[in-house]
């Protein structure tokens, strides 16, 4: 029977011929209620098995199901719950089913495809699923950073700790060396954007070039922090292409699928949240304290002299970064409604202010999901969601003009008052161009995003019977948002005049259009034997990204803030376009009462991004688990042995194909000029093949679950970004070329040691990965260069191995650099100093709750992993250093010597960033009803929690959180982890009342 | 079955409109345009590009061959390696800044060799002269870009079979007088292809160049070009050979006149980058004042007047400070030279020194000592020794070629007396004879050339 469910064709003729029961039917009614609790459960799913037909619970928990006569067999699902199959004699038409509490998730439903899912017990991938209860617990920047230390496999990082987020996901380790890194993010269906557009500050900042905007050196903000985290239902991440190859090219740094909340029929339900906190700066670094008028002249020249005085200390980290700024978020939502219309809908506001003066990111968005049956087959489901997000983020970063705040604060001695003096001056420091005082005061740089993310979504059931079901599902969406960003440094700056053009006025237009268009067949196939079921799908998506942005800057103000009214002005305009058209197929087979599950699929993808966009690349996937049930009774549970394989794509990013030329002015006329990247018109997606192979196993009469995969990727086709000798004459060149393999070993656990009254449940991850280059048809070649750390691609090596330069007295025979060196004269030759892959990263949660209090408290961290700590260079060349006077056994001050060695020694600030973080604690209580009642509180429940973030770092890395990596946006996937001058980390605190009724 | 049909109709309709996958890029013009299918007009463009090229990087040129042969500073207190790199090293292939003086002009000599198999292919798309006018300028500027090579990388060498498969072997290291023979070569290929240019350039020719805009006045600069290749080799007789055809003339009017980089604050023009009014990086050394002679009445030799200024309070970094800031660069509008008449007439005052014309050199010395320093004429006698002729000699490019293009470092390390420039922090700093190749250079070479080790300096 099973080849007649495969392809299109024979699904129709399926239709076309399906059988119908002739059988007697009968009415089973009951109630579901919680065990223990005995709370009704409103909205559970009963179906016969073996059949198509269910129901689900009313409000009061009630229900009614059509079932056939004779013995049947319920089975009730409900998210949150562990699904129950209750035997249902033939005589028997009145059921109480009692549903115990999932803790362990077992239950829930995990996507496989795009429009189908399975129960976590037979899904052959590990899949990590995150939902609204663990997802919401602290306020954070963004989705992503909610997500930290929750999917195991996932290393999420911050670029920096600047309000409104800018963060770096990779999913089981490496995937490319440089293609793009970002996974791909589908909320309700629609392929959303997570372009970082950086705001234009190297017009002021010069940290690279002198172009307006530069993404590796302004840490912009990711735009995924645009999605309001409450709204969502549950994020469910796919990690390698085993799971992932229904995304087929642009699915190979994982797939995060978003599905935000909904409405269920009912009365209006009304939930209210109300949150204050603060932040706090949470590492200092410091300052020297010059002892001696001698020193600061040293330094600073004569001039020192006026300010300086024996014990005059300014803190200035403390004058520019310890706000202790207001928070707050207020969000409603409402929802309910009857069997064919339900509604979702929410609003929300949250101001973040920043520990920087007048930094900050300010939120308001609003939603509304809406379900409508349309007669009996048919329903429509529309999403929308408006976003407004305002921020300033300040001047941090790399810079070359003494501008950015951190940069003048390691320049600035601690006796020199950067404070504003009484008259509303401030003293202009002689030995740095700016007062970052004046400048925090001063500076503006403003994003301002609007955003709206729609989603239509049509379920037609074209068959629903006990045999065959068949459904098309047609989700069409966009992600349209607008961007601005204005740069504004007044001419009054003490900076503003060093270019002889005082005043820069720069803003910056962004307009991303993202349409989805996504069709899905589904036939499903249970035979009346109920011996197995298959479902079938069938899809075709088409998909359309068009990023456009145009800047104008102003230099040299002319008595107004617009860039209009400027001496000289600069343009720069960049315009994106991507269109992509890819269908699938897909077979589900369940068997051996559910105790097997197959799964194959296929999918094409075709891509105006590839060199030849009329070819179709395909990725075919295969997985298969089976459980074992109660394996040994009372200790071990279930046990699933699963395997999966599969192959995605990463696609080419735009440029890829094209050697575009230079064009630039010179003296009124026009000029071509070399890039430095040469393009590949052949390029090709990357390739990943992916094995999984794992093992799932309840404990404990389903008080444990252990899971253990083990995965091993193959990416061939790398799109390399080679390093060419410079006599080329060009710089870098893209091609697709080697071969990667990672391993990697991922283990989760969950344990409820307790329940009942008081409850305790475990969480705990581990994850690891091992890259290997096994092939480049290339000689070696550096990413970056070894005297600041560079990564060396090298076959049979890890792409992730480090080279920094060292010393050594020569001569050296092995040593090309130092075969000539003077006998004892000290050589500088790069070796291999670490490596930026971590060893492993782990974490843990803890949930306590005891009657209505409940506590949850999150560490995660990671062992091994490089990053140069520049911030802390830079006090040290600005001789201000908080040890710069420690004197070292060689008798030199210990801030001295390492200027002296760094640009030779690479180790000096490149270091170990192994980890431990205290990221996330709440403490909640729900008030008792006699209390609200006594305090004349509206609602049916009120609860009041403290919560907390990023409270505590373990750590030996000196220089700021080992997170940073101010050069990490763009769009390499491998880079040198490098901190400089980042917004500095703090640590958050909330207080939050919810109440519902 | 109507649903159904309709269902499949409405897919259909949706993803007829999925419209066209082959983009092209808005971004910038392909290279296709010069290489695939040239034409004569994005050939021109691409010519006029050179000059963009050439001024590409001419600060960081000029700035750091500056620290080198300590005419300048670079005190940017937001990047101190600009400083210490260049003034204590040890230089490193690994190191900062080691791609000055090649990158830029190895891009600028690709891009000039697919101007010259672009100027095959487009065939009689553009006029024989014409093709002969544009090969002769961009050999002529090919040349000049390997002239700044190898001023920067003297003993060490270069590359010079550049034109090949980019992602194939690298061109290999050739020694130095191999980079000599290449640029004369070039030169001399250059003048052929000028005499034959007709009487038009078929590009817009840069103001920088106005007094070149023509074959017959391109070659004025091509032979100014080929003087200072020969000067270095100590070729003196044909210095003056190419001096008599090139653009020298004694007139203390014409002393500044010659080619230089245009630059300009016009959107999307370059401004001029060595423009630094408030000193934040960019510094002079503080020698400059100090070493400037005296005019008859007590005031410091103009051109030390002219092209520094004193700063208050002095700028302080590393060990290293001054009081002096550049006022060579007065706008972001201001030109740079390539080569000068000035340049020229030093060129000529020595060639003719060391071919026995002392006489006619003094003279040629005090033109510009006179009418550039306002200074007394010359002490120098036909008797003077070499020694007392060079260090005169090299007093006078010091002040006339300030800031420009490196001038005292290769002039000082021609005539062996780079011990003689000054350390701010004599037990820490260095002076470097020249730059090793960059560590790219280095990496898919094997066994490595003696380029690619570090220089300790003296």
């Amino acid at each position: 029977m099973l080849h007649r469910h495969v392809g299109l064709a024979a699904l129709l003729l399926c239709v076309l011929i399906s059988p119908t029961s002739a059988q007697q039917r009968r009415t089973i009614t009951g109630r579901v209620v919680e065990e223990g609790s005995g709370r009704l459960v409103w909205g559970a799913q009963l179906q016969v098995k073996g059949t198509n037909t269910g129901a689900l619970t009313r409000e009061d928990g009630t229900f009614a199901v059509n079932a056939p006569a004779g013995p049947v067999t319920l089975v009730v699902v409900m998210i949150g719950y562990k699904r129950v199959e209750i035997p249902v004699p033939a005589a028997t038409n009145e059921v109480q089913i009692s549903l115990a509490t999932d803790v362990l998730n077992l239950s829930e439903i995990v996507v496989t495809g795009q429009a189908t899912g399975v129960q976590r017990r037979n899904l052959a991938n590990a899949v990590s699923k995150v939902n609204s209860s663990e997802l919401a617990k602290a306020p954070t920047a963004s989705l992503q950073e909610s997500l930290m230390g929750k999917v195991v496999g996932a290393q999420i990082y911050s670029n920096s700790g600047a309000p409104g987020g800018g963060m770096r996901v990779r999913m089981r380790g490496l995937t490319s060396i440089n293609g793009g890194a970002s996974p791909l993010y589908v909320i309700d269906g629609v392929v959303v954007s997570d372009v970082a557009v950086p705001p234009g500050t190297n017009i002021v900042t010069r940290a690279s070039g002198s172009g307006i905007a530069v993404a590796s050196q302004e840490t912009p903000v990711n735009r995924i922090a645009d999605l309001n985290p409450y709204d969502i239902e549950s994020v469910e991440v796919l990690k390698g292409a085993a799971a992932s190859a229904i995304y087929g090219s642009k699915a190979s740094n994982g797939v995060i699928i978003i599905t935000t909340k909904r409405g269920r029929p009912g009365s209006t339900s009304y939930s209210i949240r109300q949150g204050f906190g603060t932040a706090q700066i949470s590492y200092k670094h410091g300052a020297r304290r010059f002892t001696t008028l001698a020193d600061a002249v040293e330094q600073f020249g004569p001039l020192a002299e006026q300010h300086w005085a024996p014990n005059k200390f300014f803190d200035h980290e403390d004058e520019l970064f310890s706000e202790t700024p207001l928070r707050y978020e207020s969000a409603i939502t409402v929802s309910g409604g009857t069997d064919r219309t339900r509604y979702y809908a929410s609003a929300g506001t949250k101001h973040e202010g920043g520990i920087a003066k007048n930094t900050f990111s300010d939120k308001q968005d609003v939603r509304l999901n809406l379900d409508q049956q349309i007669g009996d087959r048919m329903t429509a489901r529309l999403n929308m969601e408006g976003v407004r997000s305002l921020s300033d983020r300040g001047l941090f970063n790399n810079d070359n003009t003494g501008t950015s705040l951190y940069y003048a604060v390691t320049k600035i001695p601690s006796f020199f008052d950067i404070r504003k003096q009484s008259d509303g001056s401030y003293l202009a420091p002689w030995f740095v161009a700016s007062n970052p005082m004046q400048t925090a005061e001063l500076f503006e740089n403003r994003e301002h995003v609007w955003r709206s993310i729609v989603s239509a979504n049509l379920t037609y059931d074209f068959i629903r019977n006990d045999v065959h079901t068949l459904k098309l599902m047609s989700t069409s969406g966009a992600d349209v948002f607008h961007q601005k960003n204005i740069v504004y440094s007044p001419p009054e700056l003490f900076f503003e005049d060093d270019d002889g053009y005082p005043g820069t006025s720069g803003e910056s237009f962004t307009q991303n259009v993202s349409l989805t268009v996504n069709t899905n067949l589904v036939h499903s196939f249970k035979p009346a034997s109920g011996a197995y079921s298959a479902t079938s799908s069938v899809g075709v998506q088409f998909e359309s990204r068009e990023l456009d942005v145009s800047r104008v800057v102003g230099r040299g103000l002319l008595g107004a803030r617009n860039f209009d009214v400027a001496s000289v002005q600069t343009t720069d305009a960049a315009w994106e376009k991507v269109r992509d058209l890819g269908f699938f197929l897909q077979e589900e087979v369940l068997a051996f009462d559910e105790r097997l599950m197959l799964t194959a699929g296929l999918r094409g993808d075709r891509s105006s991004a590839n060199g030849d966009p009329e070819k179709y690349y395909y990725y075919p996937k295969a997985s298969a688990s089976y459980r074992f049930p109660q394996v040994a009774a009372g200790r071990i549970g279930e046990v699933k042995l699963r395997a999966a394989f599969g192959q995605s794509g990463n696609q080419p990013l735009f440029e890829h194909k094209y050697t575009r030329l230079t064009t630039g002015i010179i003296a009124g006329a026009g000029g071509f000029t070399l890039p430095g990247d040469a393009g590949q018109p052949e390029i090709v997606p990357e390739r990943q093949k992916e094995i999984e192979v794992g093992l799932d196993a309840t404990f404990f009469d389903d008080r444990g679950t252990l899971e253990v995969t083990a995965y091993q990727k193959t990416i061939s086709d790398l799109l390399l970004r080679r390093t060419l000798a410079p006599t080329s004459g060009f710089g870098t060149e893209f091609f697709n070329g080697g071969e990667m393999r990672v391993r990697g070993l991922e283990v989760g656990s969950t344990i409820a040691p307790l329940r009942g009254a008081f409850q305790w449940i475990a969480r705990a991850g581990l994850s690891l990965n091992r890259p290997v280059i096994t092939k480049l048809p290339v000689p070696a070649f550096l990413i970056s260069a070894p005297t600041t750390g560079a990564l060396r691609i090298e076959e049979g090596v890890a792409p992730t191995t480090l080279w920094g330069n060292d010393t050594i007295r020569g001569p050296q025979a092995d040593i090309p650099q130092c075969t000539t060196t003077a006998p004892g004269a000290i050589c500088v030759y790069p070796r291999k100093i670490g490596d930026t892959n971590p060893a492993y990263v782990a974490s843990l949660s803890n949930e306590f709750s005891i009657g209505r209090f409940r506590v949850s408290i999150l560490v995660d961290g990671q062992k091994g992993g490089m990053q140069s700590a520049g911030t802390w260079r830079h006090f040290d060349l600005g001789k201000n250093t908080v040890d710069y006077d420690e004197v070292l056994p060689n008798g030199s001050k210990a801030g001295a010597d390492r200027v002296t060695w760094y640009r030779n020694v690479t180790s000096v600030y490149m270091q170990d960033i192994s980890f431990l973080k205290l990221r996330e604690w709440t403490v909640g209580c729900e008030l008792s009803p006699s209390l609200m009642e006594r305090l004349r509180l509206p609602g049916s429940s009120t609860r009041l929690s403290f919560s907390g973030r990023e409270l505590y770092t373990w750590t030996n890395y000196r220089g700021g959180d080992p997170e940073y990596n101010t050069f990490s946006a763009g769009t390499a996937s491998l880079q040198v982890n490098r901190e400089l001058m980042a917004y500095p980390p703090s640590r958050s605190f909330w207080f939050h009342v919810d109440i519902s009724f | 079955m109507n649903t159904r049909i309709t269902a499949i109709a409405l897919i259909a309709v949706a993803f007829s409109a999925c419209g066209d996958f082959e983009i092209v890029d808005p971004n910038g013009p392909s290279i296709d345009a010069l290489e695939k299918a040239p034409t004569a007009s994005a050939l021109s463009l691409a010519t006029q590009g050179l000059f963009i090229q050439a001024r590409a990087t001419v600060n960081t040129y000029a700035g750091f061959a500056g620290i080198y042969g300590r005419e300048t500073y670079n005190l940017d207190p937001s990047e101190v390696r600009n400083l210490l790199s260049y003034i204590v090293g040890p230089l490193e292939p690994g190191g900062f800044g080691i791609d000055m003086g090649w990158t830029n002009e190895y891009r600028l000599m690709r891009q000039g060799n697919i101007i010259l198999a672009g100027l095959e292919a487009v065939g009689e798309g553009m006029s024989e002269p014409n093709r002969h006018g544009i090969r002769g300028v961009v050999k002529t500027l090919q040349a000049n870009a390997l002239l700044n090579v190898i001023r920067v990388r003297d003993d060490i060498g270069a590359a010079i079979d550049v034109d090949r498969d980019r992602s194939g072997e690298p061109a290999p290291i050739v020694d130095k007088a191999a980079v000599y023979a290449r640029i004369t070569q070039l030169l001399d290929e250059a003048r052929t292809h000028l005499a034959a240019a007709g009487t038009t350039l078929p590009f817009t020719v840069p103001s920088g160049f106005a007094s070149y805009n023509t074959p017959a006045n391109f070659i004025k600069f091509n032979r100014a070009i080929h003087a200072r290749a020969n000067l270095y080799q100590g070729k003196y007789a044909d210095v003056l050979t190419s001096i008599g055809l090139s653009f020298i003339s004694t007139a203390a009017a014409n002393l500044q006149a010659g080619a230089y980089h245009t630059f300009s604050t016009t959107a999307g023009d370059a401004s001029n980058p060595a423009y630094d009014p408030t000193a934040r990086a960019w510094a002079a050394h503080p020698s400059f004042l100090v070493d400037a002679q005296r005019r008859a009445d007590g005031s410091v030799d103009l051109r030390a007047q002219k092209k520094v200024a004193v700063i208050s309070p002095p700028r302080i970094l590393q060990g290293v400070s001054t009081n002096l800031r550049g006022t060579v660069y007065n706008s972001a509008n201001d030109p740079m030279p390539i080569i000068k008449n000035e340049d020229l007439v030093l060129m000529r005052a020595e060639a003719q020194w060391f071919t026995g014309a002392k006489a006619a050199a003094i003279a040629d010395l005090d033109v510009v000592r006179v009418n550039s320093g306002g200074l007394p004429a010359s002490t120098l006698t036909t008797g003077s020794s070499d020694a007392d002729f060079v260090t005169a000699l090299l007093y006078e490019r010091r002040y006339s070629l300030f800031w420009e293009y490196g001038h005292r470092w290769v002039d000082m390390r021609r005539f062996n007396r780079l011990a003689q420039l000054p350390k701010a922090v004599p037990d820490r700093d260095r002076i470097f004879p020249y730059v090793p190749l960059p560590v790219d250079e280095c990496t898919p070479r094997n066994p490595q050339p003696a380029g690619c080790r570090q220089v300790n300096g003296i």
